[in-house]
């Protein structure tokens, strides 16, 4: 008992390391690890929903203190996922999720292999300037403070219809299939409205809470989550996104990229093997 | 406009970071409950599925009851973290996020009441 609880303290601190740095929920390893701890599935998957929670408030602290985040964008494209979220659990009962796994497991390849062609590419990490009609109206422009490179760096959106179109897909995708949407929503930050990655994986972790927040009621109240499983990862998961939102700052983005693209690919197979009626 | 801007996010992380401690606070006394229970009857953590009966929990000192409140605050910083960007927006006079904002917080209330009554 107190060895497992253990093991969970020690699991969640390192979801919630690589889940703060990344910008995604962290159940990507919660679930695979709970299941082979001999977890029942539903259990497992309440806990990671908790531990997307976890991850997005322990990091959001330290990304709102150094100002890395963009709350506007934040709140702007958080209608999209929490209205994508409510509608994909509308249609939980009428639609068959099978072609959905595929379809979302495509993009996040499609997802790997635009961020794979950043890296090979000359000056990866230059910042475009933009001029977006929307953008400008909605003040998402901002500027962030990059503890690697010592130095502020000013940015401009683009295509931020592209941008909410992706999140509200990333919310139908939760609400209908209950993964989390970090990977998307670092998608359509970074990949279509061109936001510099280090704002684009911690303004993802400010978002993710929220729309994990009301699956995570629900499961509350229907007993799905346990405290002996939830409270050990979530506990554990404060503490390393607490020390990752930190470390984040300190990495140079185009470490942050290696890292991230083969946790992608990693959550693309998991989905593509959920479509075919696998794990 | 920038300053106004990281003023809202250091209220907005404050809040945040009481939420999470109270949340902390919670769950590591319910942990110490476990350890020094000294033969007291441990009532399972399903009959705390209910505010009220998690409130009645914690002061009578159930361990389950202390950990279910943790989770409980928990899942609630993120709604509780909107809540205060309504404000904070109104604060500043910025109307357009102030609606934007209550937009997302009545879509994740909306969605909350759907949840538990399909349960």
């Amino acid at each position: 008992m107190l060895t497992q609880a253990m093991i969970m303290l020690l699991v969640g601190i390192i979801a919630g390391l690589i889940g703060s740095i990344l910008g995604l929920g962290g159940g990507i390893l919660i679930t695979p690890a709970l299941t082979l701890m001999g977890v029942d599935i539903k259990y497992a998957i309440a806990a990671s929903i908790i531990a997307v929670i976890a991850t997005s408030s322990g990091s959001s602290i330290a990304f709102l203190k150094d100002d890395v985040l963009n709350l506007r964008v934040a709140m702007f494209l958080e209608i999209f996922t929490t209205v994508g979220a409510l509608i994909g659990a509308l249609l939980t009962g009428y639609f068959n999720g099978v072609v959905l796994y595929f379809l979302f497991g495509a993009l996040l390849i499609f997802q790997a292999w635009n961020m794979w062609k950043k890296l090979r590419a000359k000056n990866y990490e230059k910042i475009e300037v933009n001029h977006d009609d929307l953008a400008e109206k909605l003040q998402l422009n901002g500027s962030y403070y990059d503890k690697n490179i010592k130095k502020y760096v000013s940015y401009s959106l683009k295509n931020v219809p592209g941008g909410a179109a992706v999140m509200f897909g990333a919310g139908i995708a939760s609400g209908l299939l209950g993964i989390g949407s970090g990977a998307f929503k670092v998608m359509a930050m970074d990949g279509v409205m061109k936001m510099p990655l280090k704002p684009s994986t911690s303004t993802s972790n400010l978002m993710m809470g929220v729309t994990a927040a009301a699956s995570a009621v629900i499961y509350f109240f229907s007993g799905m989550i346990q405290p002996v499983i939830a409270v050990p990862i979530a506990l554990g998961i404060i503490v390393g996104s607490s020390i990752g939102a930190r470390l984040m700052q300190h990495l140079p983005a185009k470490l942050i990229r290696q890292i991230f693209i083969p946790f992608v690919l990693l959550m693309a197979l998991q989905l593509i093997l959920k479509g075919l009626g696998i794990g | 406009m920038k300053d106004e801007m990281s003023r809202l996010e250091l209220i907005i992380g404050k809040i945040l970071r009481v939420g999470v401690a109270i949340s902390i606070g919670l769950m590591l006394f319910g942990c110490l409950l476990l350890v020094f229970r000294n033969n007291k009857e441990i009532i399972p953590y399903y009959s705390y599925l209910e505010l009220n009966k998690i409130l009645s929990g914690i002061l009578v000192l159930q361990p389950n009851a202390w950990l279910m409140g943790g989770l409980f605050v928990l899942i609630l910083t993120p709604v509780i973290r909107v809540l205060t960007s309504v404000f904070a927006f109104m604060k500043v006079k910025d109307w357009t996020y102030m609606w934007i904002t209550s937009l997302v917080l009545l879509i994740l209330i909306v969605a909350m009441i759907f949840g538990i009554s399909q349960k």
